[in-house]
């Protein structure tokens, strides 16, 4: 076998030619022909999308996919260890053949090479086969390598079975298995991709490694109480609590008898302190069962469940607790330890848990024992408020009659008006103050939340202003952050400008300082190893940014439909063709505060500086070392994304997306001064600049994108007619302003509604690349959501137009609404729910609908976002329980919402101060009246949280419509216990705690205004 | 306060089974030590090869230049911080510790604790 005989087999794609020549080669020739092989695999690596999917038409040119595996065994069939070990994905070459190719190679490195294969875990090839497990499998049967001890031999035999295939058939086919490696199962872990438990989730329940063990085991070929044992071994283990899970499934379905539980009491003991909720749960079970039967005694029990008690999940305490009733009930010497070991559960987030807690105390406790009575005193403030009287009676029985925390000392309304006093009017009047001072002097807090109009609310807070960057050793370093850690924005701004500015600072050592940039951004494109990008959204387009300055290299245009992101990518562009003629400028729409504002001073000294770029229209057969001329990318693509690119590449001066972006960061602020000098910077952007600034030149022109861009700026929210009559039927946020409404209609398939974002206009089926307002919309269209997914993206495509925040909720609440039960991980979503955090942007109705969405939010991170932007919304003034209670009550449409989740969002951020609790009390007593079509089990949380707060602040239920909807709850279940207490409530005649919240109400806004009067204050 | 101190240095564990935290003797063979610091093994290795080429030195500001695979790191040591041009650097700026080649600086230069 020659190198050549070999390349011509892989180029026919023929792999049984071609291990036929591997096979009957002497090892010199293989190994001669192993730099040919390597080349060959690398060179169909880095082979393009179209070239891999492109079939094999009429037999004139072979799949890619049979040329790849002729590759894969040329290169398994030539290379050694060290050069397969340098390969991408060279763990997993040739899987089909490794076992025939190595038998015949007989390396001595085999063994070497089994525990490096299986170690590299699974591979999801085409076929069946994911990993070499079944290779060297059959080495270890043939003799020539000993059974690896390393763990991924385990892990890799987990995936191993074909599926739909019988895990015990496959074991019965080598019933060695059963003698050391089925044992192995419970000590290893497993991977993320191959594990007991994320296999038998997906298999036939009959036909799963469970099934197969728990056969054996009843057929007597494996024993049996070493399978109940090595299962709780395994729980022992710190094993994830997915991996765990199986586990104690397993041991449950065993069907453990009582001696069997009884001779592991001292595993289950030990359970109860695992850090997996679940694991404790079973194991508090598995306890119970053994104190049922008395095989457990009593002082063991006291002992081990204190960790339970104050564990976070409600169940796991309760079992802990009621473990204990049952102790101390029959053991009258073990009660005043009892008591004691409750005591923690005083700390539980949980009512019911503290009135369990306060039950066992009650009964069984020494309130005479110093010891206990500590105890008690600390947590007087921490439970409940509907359970204080009762600890405080316990604690100190002459203060049973008094209710604790409410606020004493009465705000001192005259230090107030004496702020209020000082304030510049305009920014009072926009704060608010003189409406929440009034509210005060009455008792309560204002009735209607801030609205914020977006053109008056100042913006340039000199403590927020972004410093460019000065020196080319600073951007390389800023330039190598950005692209390591995806963003933050403002960096990501910071590097356009430095790019743009100091492309023709090219000193000496010009290569010798960048080379660590370039390298990294060559890695992260894949270009040195011919293979795909290693990043995406911003990241890609900086990296090409990068090499176009460093290297001179092209930038080419976003080959894709139309969206927010092809907007930021052409900015890019645009910035990298400037930078690799050295023709360096001043960036017009570098933010010059954080968030993306530009000063409007500032943009229109930068207007009157610039000079048009004037570079030459694109090449469309310029190709790079990264990727094929644009003519042969174009090949293929939708009419419209060619018609697009072709567009782009045709006309502009070089910098025409830099106009538009910088017009539509425009600050509200200094608007009016920059009028004058705006007036003379000359031609069609001088007229856009004076129109954006909201002055009175006509329409003119005919560049719609710039137009559109400078009437957005003017007026967001807005329609603007002369636009619109110049330049129509461009989209939603051109001419006519977007009219974002999310509806509900019934599913076909189903009980449930499904959500619709419906756009007025709507998004035109061709949206152009240089109109971003009409493609902050383009979300509501399908094939535009891939990109909306990554966070760090999102966060910076929300600063092409800050003051248009209503698409950002609009997409947000579509977004997190459809995705409450977190049935797709999309962890970039997060972002929408940040945007609520800055004090300073208006709570549309849709954006209230995205708090809601997100405050029922399954996943942990949205529900905590959420709750962190209501505690911001209440606390500055944006939120009353008006805008609260609407937002739940429109929310409750949504069938699938889970109401129980709203209780503890909710109950979190009621703890911040007496403001919130008030607010939040106030919007759940009127959300409770709408809950009528809703079971009442799903209720019983907020029922729950509206009493606790109701005590808190001293309110009883004044609305009707709520009283009848309580009234309708009866039984004996804890929604109706609860809806009667509730409906028992008198209030306790005191109003320092409404006063106390209006006072922190007025306070916030005459903070506010102080804040807007510093940040506008000549310097 | 203490335990979770020591238990933060791999100093002390807690053993599941019996309730209870136990001490966890570490192996202070220095040797063994090194082989679980690969930033400081690679930093000695770059030094040992001749990588490390200090550019400029003086009191407020010293620059060295060293060597990395096709391409070279600039490590800056200024009064507010050491500073490096890797990607290790750009992802954990010294919240991670120093990367290599600011440790070979340190070590070439007799700046490291353990040089």
């Amino acid at each position: 076998m020659t190198p050549e005989e070999l390349e011509r087999a892989v180029h026919s794609g023929n792999k049984e030619h071609c291990l036929r020549l591997i096979l009957t080669a002497s090892e010199d020739q293989r190994r001669r022909a192993a730099k040919c092989a390597v080349k060959l695999l690398r060179d169909l690596n880095g082979a393009s999308f179209e070239e891999v999917s492109r079939p094999n038409l009429l037999g004139l040119r072979p799949a890619w996919i049979d040329r790849y595996n002729s590759a894969e065994i040329a290169v398994l069939g030539t290379a050694t260890l060290s050069q397969l070990k340098k390969i991408t994905r060279g763990a997993h070459l040739g899987i089909p053949w490794a076992f025939e190719i190595l038998t015949v190679r007989q390396p001595d490195w085999v063994a070497e090479w089994a525990e490096w294969t299986l170690s590299n875990g699974i591979w999801p090839g085409i076929g069946s086969d994911y990993n070499n497990w079944n290779a060297v499998r059959k080495l270890i049967k043939t003799g020539r390598i000993q059974t690896p001890i390393n763990d991924a031999y385990i892990t890799c035999m987990i995936a191993a079975p074909p599926w739909r295939e019988s895990v015990k058939k496959w074991l019965l086919a080598d019933p060695n298995l059963l003698q050391y490696e089925v044992w192995r199962l419970f000590e290893v872990e497993g991977s993320r991709d191959s594990s007991l438990a994320g296999r038998d989730k997906y298999s036939n329940p009959k036909q799963t490694w469970s099934a197969a063990l728990q056969e054996f085991s009843a057929e007597g070929h494996i024993d049996r109480g070493r399978l109940v044992t090595a299962s709780l071994d395994a729980l022992c283990r710190d094993f994830s609590a997915f991996h765990a899970g199986w586990h104690s499934k397993f041991h449950e379905d065993l069907k453990p008898t009582l001696d069997e539980r009884a001779e592991n009491v001292s595993k289950y003991l030990g359970l109860v302190n695992s850090r997996i909720p679940a694991t404790v749960s079973f194991a508090l079970k598995a306890l119970t069962v053994l104190e049922k039967a008395a095989l457990l005694a009593p002082e063991t029990i006291v002992n081990a469940v204190s960790p339970a008690i104050t564990a976070r999940e409600k169940g796991k305490a309760s079992l802990a607790l009621r473990l204990l009733i049952r102790a101390a009930g029959q053991h009258p010497e073990l009660r005043h330890r009892a008591a004691l070991t409750a005591a923690d559960g005083l700390l539980h987030n949980s009512p019911d848990v503290q009135k369990l807690a306060l039950d066992i105390i009650e009964k069984f406790g020494d309130t005479g024992s110093p010891e206990l009575a500590d105890k008690l005193r600390l947590n007087v403030d921490g439970v409940a408020p509907s359970l204080r009287a009762r600890l405080a009676a316990l604690v100190e029985p002459a203060a049973s009659a008094l209710r604790p925390n409410i606020p004493t000392v009465e705000p001192a309304v005259d230090t107030l008006e004496e702020r209020a006093a000082g304030l510049v009017s305009r920014w009072g009047m926009l704060a608010g103050v003189r409406t929440a001072l009034d509210s005060l002097k009455e008792g309560r807090s204002p009735r209607n939340g801030l609205r914020l109009d977006p053109l008056s609310i100042p913006r340039l807070d000199p403590e927020e202003r972004v410093h460019p960057i000065r020196d080319l050793d600073e951007l390389v370093a800023v330039f190598a952050s950005v692209i390591e850690n995806y963003g933050p924005p403002d960096e990501i701004e910071r590097v356009l400008d430095g790019v743009s500015r100091l492309c023709a600072d090219r000193p000496p050592d010009f290569d010798r300082r960048t080379s660590a940039l370039r390298k990294r951004a060559r890695q992260l494109l894949g270009i040195d190893k011919r293979d795909l990008p290693q990043v995406g959204g911003a990241v890609y387009s900086l990296c090409q940014l990068a090499l176009a300055w460093i290297d001179r290299e092209p930038i080419q245009p976003w080959m894709h439909q139309p969206s927010l992101f092809s907007f930021f990518h052409q900015r890019v562009v645009e910035i990298g063709r400037r930078a690799r003629l050295e023709r360096a400028a001043q960036l017009l729409a570098a933010p010059t505060h954080s968030g993306g504002w530009i000063d409007p001073r500032i943009a229109v000294a930068r207007f009157q500086a610039h000079r048009e770029t004037n570079l030459p229209p694109l090449d469309l057969e310029e190709r790079s070392e990264s990727s094929p001329s644009l003519w042969a990318r174009l090949i293929g693509k939708p009419r419209e994304v060619a018609d697009s690119v072709r567009a782009l590449a045709a006309g502009g001066t070089g910098d025409r997306f830099d106009m538009i972006q910088a017009l539509l960061r425009l600050a509200p602020d200094g608007r009016v001064e920059s009028l004058t000098g705006a007036g003379t910077v000359k031609g069609e952007i001088g007229a856009a600049l004076v129109y954006a600034l909201g002055g009175d030149k006509p329409v003119t022109g005919n560049d719609a994108a710039l137009w559109i861009a400078a009437a957005r700026s003017r007026n967001p929210h807005g329609d603007d007619r002369a636009i619109e009559s110049r330049f129509s039927n461009m989209g939603p946020d051109a001419g006519i302003a977007a009219r974002v409404t999310l509806k509900w209609v019934p599913r076909k398939d189903s009980d449930y509604d499904e959500q619709i974002l419906i756009c007025a206009p709507p998004v035109p089926p061709r949206p152009r690349v240089d109109v971003p307002t009409v493609l902050h919309h383009a979300q509501t269209k399908e094939h535009f959501h891939a990109e909306f997914v990554v966070g760090p993206l999102l966060a910076l495509l929300a600063q092409v137009w800050p003051l248009g925040r209503s698409a950002w909720f609009g997409a947000g609440a579509y977004s997190i609404g459809w995705n409450m039960d977190w049935v797709e991980a999309r962890w970039g979503d997060v972002e929408y729910l940040r945007l609520l955090l800055d004090p300073d942007t208006d709570l549309d109705d849709l954006a209230l609908d995205m708090l809601a969405f997100g405050l029922a939010a399954r996943e942990a991170g949205e529900s905590a976002s959420a709750t962190d932007g209501l505690i911001t919304a209440i606390g500055d003034g944006r939120v009353t329980a008006r805008e609260l209670r609407q937002a739940l009550c429109h929310a409750l449409r949504v069938k699938d919402l889970v109401l129980a989740r709203w209780s503890k969002t909710l109950g979190d951020a009621a703890r911040i101060s007496p403001l919130h609790a008030v607010t939040v009390r106030d919007a759940l007593e009127e959300v409770i009246a709408a809950t009528g079509s809703r079971k009442t089990s799903e209720i019983v949380a907020l029922l729950e949280l509206l009493h606790e707060l109701c005590v808190e602040t001293g309110t009883a239920i004044s609305s009707r419509d709520t009283r009848a909807r309580l009234a309708t709850i009866t039984g004996t279940s804890k929604s109706a216990k609860l809806a009667k207490a509730l409906l028992a409530l008198k209030p306790d005649g005191s109003i320092s705690y409404t006063r106390q919240a209006a006072k922190i109400a007025a306070e916030a806004r005459i903070e506010r205004a102080e804040r807007w009067q510093r940040i506008t204050a000549p310097e | 306060m203490a335990l979770a101190r020591l238990g933060a240095r791999g100093l002390v564990g807690y053993d599941l089974s019996e309730g209870a935290f136990f001490q966890r003797v570490l192996p202070f063979d220095l040797d063994g030590v090194e082989e679980l610091q690969p930033r400081l093994k690679d930093a000695r290795k770059l030094v040992a090869d001749g990588g490390v080429q200090i550019a400029k030195s003086g009191k407020e500001e010293a620059e060295a230049w060293v060597r990395g695979t096709d391409c070279e790191h600039r490590v800056v040591v200024a009064s507010d911080g050491t500073t490096c041009t890797c990607p290790w650097f750009a992802k954990h700026p010294g919240d991670r510790g120093p990367c290599k080649h600011i440790l070979a600086v340190q070590i070439f230069t007799g700046d490291a604790d353990d040089a």
